[in-house]
């Protein structure tokens, strides 16, 4: 069975790049790297002997895991065939994300070949939290990283504090190697380099299009397994061009084409059948709210004292307190995100898609609908799976949504 | 006119701080010497009982225009109060908190204190939210007090006997500001205890442990002192109708709270506050380091007679906090 | 010093004193006498003020004749009917004073709010024993209110004389760092400068007396200067110290020449120049101040704030602790 799924996530991986390769024209050179990148998905790399953690959601805190010497992996998955070995686990319901993810977990399938040695699975939604009793299922074990239901109350910062101090001595005990103020410093230096490049390449979308949202997407995507600091020059060359193609006036859709910022579940390769298709009918994916882009690198870590007891929280802050994940309650600061978003990037309309099964989004998915309306900017409600049944029904209220946004800007 | 604002922005203001508050120190403790004679009503800690004090703290004349009798005050004393918190308020009104970040010569010395405690990588303490709130409260109650007691020591409050005048003046003889700041000129005749009566006796001893206190608890606490500085509270009052002011653009505030993590007094609303504009608080001595740690691009601003004169940037943040720990 | 070389000393400057005052001295003072004190209201620097018939409220000094402060008596006449009154305000100009019997003696008043010291003086000038004698009794009354501000204080602080009008003055030198809230207290080192027409005047006798007949001789040496030490002479039992106690203490000086001349038609053949300044000062400091004990004080609460903070951050390092609730009702 796991050849056989093997082969099925190799065609599709290769049939979702073709997609993107061949519809979209006008893309920028330097995209290059990152295509050759998600080709050799399944490729093993060399990583000069560093143990790989794998991270299953933005809230774990990749600093400590450089400051360690290790390698962060981000193993969640966007694979339909994932997804469906995943299905002999969950009920019917469920979220096609985890579905997939735990799927290739249970076969072994990591990104670039890794052998993880450990899985850090933060406490966010229902199916998170569960899937960390399925450990007899699959050969690697999990940490429960425990992230409290609520980012408000000093209390929930004060037991994330010691959630991450305790991952950190775990760390430490995982690689066998101390965490250091010098090397902790190096690594929230690392990190905050790639954040530089990729808050970069969302300030040039904030101006007209100089680059196809899944483009974007994807390079966003790649960070999730390829090494920080090639991500970070590639990415920094990418932006070169860029900024070159906007000096240029060199556009990749026109004026008239409608602004689409993407919330919600997110679009991980080679799950990438939404922005496509909004692409496709004549859009422009220019923003994103999705865990596995703007949010996973947005927000930076600040420190006032470059020791060990201020870094750890402040790299614990960072984690939790700009977090607009729907697991946390109340989620206020999720609405303001979208607004501003919204405001930034001139967004005409708001495509909120919602995995079936992520109870969570599609909860929260009618007080965006009631703040976006009150602040005049449309939204369409989706509810997507991996699998691609009901693309007829999809295509019909994108195409009927893309319509009414070309006729209110013309 | 942009480029200026861009390098404004992106500067390292702390470090301006740094060296802005030296020369306010030489001002305000050596600056007697060269005949610098500020003002009287300062809003800030130059200390008349050290030789070399370029101007007066306003508590002193506070307390000592406070000390005289109900009839005086609807009269000369009542006149010479009012001029007196006048002329405080002018300076209040310009610069507000900024007296205490960056004028202060008893804040620069905590801020010395903390560099010291850096150096020897010593963590620091910082409150429980609890903790905080309650100690917050204490500037109120000194103030309160240095109101009360100069009155009650010339009039008789509430039928009791006026207090001894050894109390006076109260604040003065509690504040390390007293002992601390004559060291600087080489004058250790603050440091004393009066055996002449049990009030003198009392205040100077409490004198000396504030002091010890002082020095210990800004070693491990950043700026420890002005959480109960009553001239933070008085400051206060202005704050709100200053011309100098930091507001913050709560649309664009993510709470990521790390204005919070580097305010060296520990203000959790600067990032938690999604509602106010102006976001002075009574603790806040604007000191800008939030501003320089807050990545979104104009959250933060310092306006100046409604002119922003610094704002956060991501370009200035970037600047600041991450290339220049690049690995090497 | 033991106590008993202290009693031996002080009998003998009695003695010593009582012959070198040979005629008793006119000087101002800013002590009231003790029936009337309570009339007085008393500002700074021991400053007495009396309101006047018409509601103003006057500076005032009382005209003492002795030469030790607590022996003086409040005098009922000057040596002559008319003596000058000299009272310069600090901004260099000339005020009126009054001289009036009034309330136990001779006294002195005058008006001004003004911000500084006002230089007062009384004047007399008569020839006795062919001698002319030429008396000037002076005092320096500090007016100060800190509500004032105290712009130009340093500039103030300036004494001025009065070479024209005044021909023989003492002036007190300024102790360092002196300002408006500078008390004399007794231990400071005081130099009295005297001068003859404006010029320092060399080989004058100089006499300090404090308030407890404490007595001190000198001559002056070449710039005119005599410098005293103001010896402590309070020595209460130590709970009973008052810091706020003031004394005053009188300086005289006196010079003979001789030089022949007639003064209103009466001749002399010497001239006899007599000054006097009185002053007040308190305690010293270190009758009831410690330094030890502060310092001690201050230094042991430093590490003991210190080691709560330690054994806090130790204390946090255990594990978590369960609440705890009374069960009591």
């Amino acid at each position: 069975m796991n050849e056989k799924a093997k082969i099925r996530l190799i065609i599709e991986v290769k049939k979702s790049l073709k997609e993107i390769m061949d519809d979209f024209s006008d893309v920028p050179e330097e995209m290059g790297y990152f295509y050759e990148r998600f080709r050799a998905f399944f490729e093993e790399t060399p990583n000069n002997g560093k143990k790989v953690i794998a991270t299953m959601c933005i809230h774990v805190p990749v600093e400590l895991i450089y400051a360690v010497g290790a390698i962060p992996l981000r193993v969640c998955s966007g694979a339909r065939s994932m997804a469906e070995i995943g299905e002999e686990f969950f009920p019917a319901k469920a979220c096609p994300l985890i579905k997939s993810t735990f799927g290739a977990l249970y076969l072994n399938i990591f990104p670039m070949a890794a052998a993880p040695a450990m899985i850090i699975n933060p406490t966010t939604c229902d199916h998170k939290k569960k899937i960390g009793e399925m450990a007899e299922d699959i050969d690697s074990c999990f940490y429960t990283l425990e992230l409290p239901p609520t980012k408000e109350t000093e209390e929930a910062r004060f037991y994330w504090h010691m959630v991450v101090k305790k991952l950190a001595k775990e760390l430490e005990r995982v690689t066998g190697q101390r965490l250091t103020r010098k090397k902790l410093k190096a690594a929230i230096g690392i990190v905050s380099l790639a954040q530089a490049q990729l808050r970069r390449l969302y300030n040039i979308r904030k101006g007209n299009p100089v680059i196809w949202g899944n483009n974007a997407i994807l390079v966003a995507n790649a960070y999730f397994f390829d090494d920080i600091a090639n991500w970070t020059d590639r990415l920094s060359r990418l932006n070169d061009e860029l900024e070159d193609r906007a000096r240029r006036n060199q556009y990749v859709v026109g004026q008239e084409a409608p602004r689409i910022l993407l919330a919600g579940s997110p679009s991980i390769f080679p799950n990438m059948t939404l922005p496509v298709m909004i692409e496709q009918m004549g859009g422009i994916v220019v923003a994103e709210e999705f865990c596995s882009s703007s949010r996973s690198l947005y927000d930076m870590v600040a420190v006032d004292e470059w020791s060990l007891y201020d870094m750890i929280p402040a790299i614990a802050d960072r984690y939790l307190k700009p977090g607009i994940c729907p697991c946390f309650t109340p989620n206020i600061d999720r609405k303001r995100r979208l607004l501003n978003i919204a405001g930034d990037f001139c967004i005409d309309g708001v495509i909120y898609n919602s995995f079936a099964g992520c109870q969570l989004y599609q909860m929260e998915s009618r007080h965006v609908e009631k703040i976006l309306e009150q602040n005049g900017i449309p939204m369409l409600y989706l509810e997507t799976d991996y699998t691609s049944d009901n693309t007829g029904q999809l295509t019909t209220r994108l195409q009927a949504f893309m319509e009414l946004l070309q006729d209110q800007k013309s | 006119m942009k480029k200026i604002r861009a390098f404004i922005n992106n500067s390292n203001i702390s470090k301006f701080r740094f060296y802005f508050q030296i020369a306010a120190f030489v001002l305000f403790v050596y600056g007697g010497y060269f005949y610098v004679t500020i003002s009287e009503k300062l809003p800030t800690f130059a200390c008349p009982f050290n030789k070399g004090s370029g101007g007066t703290c306003y508590l002193m004349p506070l307390q000592h225009q406070l000390h005289m009798t109900w009839s005086r005050f609807i009269g000369p004393g009542g006149i010479h109060l009012l001029k007196g918190f006048l002329v405080f308020a002018c300076f209040g009104l310009v610069f507000s908190k900024a007296w205490c970040g960056y004028l202060c010569p008893l804040g620069t010395i905590q801020d010395w204190i903390t560099k010291l405690r850096k150096v020897l990588h010593i963590r620091f303490s910082k409150y429980g939210e609890t903790t905080f709130k309650g100690l917050k409260k204490i500037k109120y109650i000194l103030l309160f007090l240095l109101i009360i007691i100069p009155l009650g020591v010339s009039n008789s409050l509430l039928w009791l006997p006026k207090f001894s005048h050894d109390i006076f003046p109260p604040f003065c003889k509690i504040c390390p500001g007293r002992i601390v700041l004559p060291l600087f000129t080489g004058d250790t005749s603050q440091i004393y205890i009066d055996f002449s009566t049990k009030t003198a006796m009392t205040m100077t001893a409490l004198g000396m442990i504030v002091t010890g206190i002082f020095f210990t608890g800004s070693f491990f606490k950043k700026r420890f002192f002005c959480l109960f500085c009553p001239m933070s509270a008085l400051l206060y009052i202005f704050s709100k109708v200053a011309i100098l002011r930091l507001n913050k653009n709560v649309a664009k505030c993510t709470r990521c709270g790390n204005c919070y993590r580097v305010c060296d007094v520990g203000i959790k609303e600067i990032a938690d506050d999604v509602i106010n504009k102006n976001i002075v608080k009574d603790d806040c001595m604007l000191c800008l380091k939030c501003v320089e740690a807050c990545p979104e691009e104009g959250c933060l601003e310092v306006s100046f007679f409604n002119i922003p004169v610094f704002m956060s940037t991501e370009t200035g943040f970037f600047k600041r906090y991450c290339l220049r720990n690049e690995i090497k | 010093m033991r106590l008993k070389d202290r009693i031996l000393i002080a009998i003998f400057l009695l003695f010593f004193a009582e012959g070198a005052s040979a005629s008793e001295n006119i000087w101002l003072s800013n002590t009231p006498p003790k029936k009337i004190s309570k009339k007085i209201r008393h500002g700074m620097h021991g400053v007495s003020f009396i309101k006047g018939n018409d509601g103003r409220e006057k500076k005032i000094l009382w005209i003492r004749s002795g030469s030790f402060p607590v022996e003086s008596q409040y005098a009922n006449c000057t040596n002559t009917k008319n003596p000058v009154i000299f009272v310069c305000s600090p901004d260099g100009k000339l005020i009126k004073g009054n001289v009036s019997h009034g309330l136990w003696g001779h006294v002195l008043t005058f008006e001004g709010n003004m911000e500084g010291f006002y230089n007062v003086y009384l004047f007399e000038r008569f020839v006795e024993e062919e001698t002319l004698n030429i008396v000037v009794a002076k005092a320096e009354v500090l007016s100060h209110k800190c509500s004032n501000g105290h712009a130009g204080m340093r500039k103030k602080m300036l004494h001025r004389t009065f070479n024209e009008e005044i021909p023989f003055e003492i002036v007190r030198e300024r102790i360092p760092g002196e300002d408006f809230h500078t008390f004399l207290s007794s231990g400071d080192d005081v130099t009295f400068k005297v001068l003859l027409k404006g010029a320092p005047l060399e080989y004058s006798k100089v006499m300090l007396s404090t308030q407890k007949r404490w007595v001190n001789n000198l001559k002056t040496d070449i710039n005119g200067g005599a410098a005293f030490q103001l010896v402590g002479d309070y020595y209460p039992r130590f709970k009973e110290i008052n810091k706020r106690n003031i004394h005053n203490f009188l300086v005289t000086a006196e010079y003979t020449v001789k030089k022949s001349g007639s003064y209103q038609g009466i001749p002399y053949e010497r001239i006899h120049y007599a000054g006097t300044l009185g002053g007040s000062y308190i305690p010293s400091k270190t009758m009831y101040t410690s330094y030890l004990y502060g310092l001690i004080l201050l230094i042991f609460v430093m590490p003991a704030v210190a080691t709560l903070i330690y054994f806090y951050r130790e204390h946090r390092k255990r594990p978590y602790k369960e609440y705890a609730f009374r069960e009591k009702d």
